[in-house]
């Protein structure tokens, strides 16, 4: 809606002051579309007022303007299967050696204190040995957090530990699992984990899964992964 | 976007009204294109928000986690999941849970073991409960003391149920095959849609098995527990 002048001017008639500073007043409460200090009170405006974002292209973030959450990320990559299996290591194969599992992490920046919640699940499969005997030991598998630029393979929380290739013969548990029940039926292992961290403003964080394969023929696949960061 | 020009007079000149009024009949005519939709996406961020007495972030995390402690299950109630300490969560002060917020509450554990009272398999498959054990949350009312389930169940099999041997005659008979060392979760997302506030004192995380006669034991290791509260 176009502004109105509340006030015309008549020829040869004095302009009246109040007239004009009527019409520029109009003008004014037009252009701060009738906003008055009694409308909107410093401060006012609360996280429940206004929740939006935009996605951040360059990380693949929804990054919210407003509200508890800071950011969101979700990767999902269901049907592509990679192999991941033993054969990385350099010497002995069962030897506790953690492998950060790809497209399962994500390196974050903290602006501001908050805490990350990591939600990660993908379906890890185990075929019978081509070089390792029959059995395979139960390949843990965990949610790992580092800071800054410094990985170690000890990083991994040990409480979100997960079985996967698990595979023992009929009569010897070898991997611990608790299965000595059966030969091949058991390689097949579903992971699904969510952890809470709470970092600190400029702390780098990597969160990702780690996993330890003891299978020299396995793969990874069904994989997803959401993080959330949420301001505290 | 068109420009608007405004007579200037000198000093002790006479204004004529047909200018006066050609002024605001310009501004008039000029702002009916204005766009009432204001499009900067920056015209409020978090830095124009209240942080003063309204809380600014609502998020309250609280966690726990155990990787060396091995539990038992042995009963049919539903009782706390005991590793060390209790996975029970509890507010120091109490946590007020307000109308239309959301709670959120995540566990994950393994089942390391199980044991299973053979006899005629198709017991397994009559009663689709006979080898499963149960998750479920439960919170206590600060203000009533009365304690609650919160949610449903979630419901998992120890053992494979069907393992047909397609080289049988008939496909085989479904035998019941241990399924052990496996990552099981429990999650609830909890919305306060009563209208009031509930007082929560506690949350914990309850398990139990379903039909003794069949599994008179589950195992659970390595858990993690995660509650947090947030505006939605």
């Amino acid at each position: 809606m176009a502004y109105t002048p509340p006030n015309v001017f008549v020829t040869a008639t004095a302009v009246s002051a109040t007239a004009l500073q009527g019409n520029t007043a109009a003008l004014r409460q037009y252009i701060n579309r009738d906003i008055i200090k009694a409308d909107v009170f410093p401060a006012s405006v609360t996280t429940t007022d206004i929740v939006r974002g935009e996605y951040a292209n360059v990380v693949r973030d929804h990054q919210f303007t407003s509200g508890d959450v800071l950011t969101n990320f979700i990767d999902s990559n269901v049907f592509e299967s990679n192999y991941f299996t033993s054969t990385w290591k350099m010497y002995n194969q069962y030897g506790l050696k953690t492998q950060q599992v790809p497209q399962l992490g994500k390196r974050i920046v903290m602006e501001r204190d908050g805490t990350i919640f990591f939600t990660v699940a993908g379906s890890f499969v185990g075929n019978a040995n081509y070089e390792l005997v029959p059995e395979k030991k139960a390949s843990g598998i965990y949610v790992q957090i580092s800071k800054e630029d410094r990985v170690l393979q000890t990083d991994y929380i040990a409480a979100t530990k997960g079985r996967c290739y698990t595979e023992d013969n009929a009569t010897a548990d070898v991997d611990t699992s608790g299965n000595t029940t059966s030969f091949g039926k058991y390689s097949r292992r579903w992971y699904c984990q969510r952890y809470s961290y709470s970092a600190l403003a400029g702390e780098i964080i990597n969160i990702c899964v780690a996993f330890d394969p003891n299978c020299d023929k396995a793969h990874a696949t069904a994989r997803n992964m959401q993080v959330e960061v949420f301001y505290r | 976007m068109p420009t608007i020009p405004i007579t200037n007079y000198e000093a002790g000149e006479t204004m004529s009204s047909a200018d006066a009024n050609t002024d605001f009949t310009t501004i008039q005519a000029g702002s009916a294109i204005l766009d009432d939709d204001n499009t900067r996406t920056e015209w409020c961020s978090r830095f124009h928000l209240d942080q003063g007495a309204t809380p600014f972030i609502n998020t309250s995390f609280l966690s726990m986690e155990d990787f060396d402690t091995t539990m038992a299950v042995t009963t049919n109630v539903f009782s706390v999941v005991a590793l060390v300490p209790n996975f029970r969560i509890t507010f120091p002060f109490g946590l007020g849970f307000f109308p239309g917020e959301t709670l959120r509450m995540h566990f994950d554990i393994n089942a390391v073991a199980a044991a299973i009272v053979s006899g005629n398999a198709t017991d397994y498959l009559t009663d689709i409960n006979s080898d499963c054990y149960q998750f479920r949350f439960y919170f206590r009312d600060s203000v009533t003391g009365v304690t609650a389930p919160i949610g449903s169940t979630s419901t998992y099999s120890t053992t494979n149920k069907t393992d047909h041997n397609p080289t049988s005659t008939g496909g085989g008979q479904p035998t019941a095959v241990n399924r052990i060392g496996q990552r099981v979760n429990h999650s609830y997302c909890w919305i306060n849609t009563t209208g009031g506030t509930i007082n929560l004192d506690w949350i914990e995380i309850r398990v139990r098995l379903c039909e003794l006669p069949f599994l008179t034991s589950v195992s659970l290791k390595e858990g993690t527990f995660q509650v947090f509260k947030a505006r939605h």
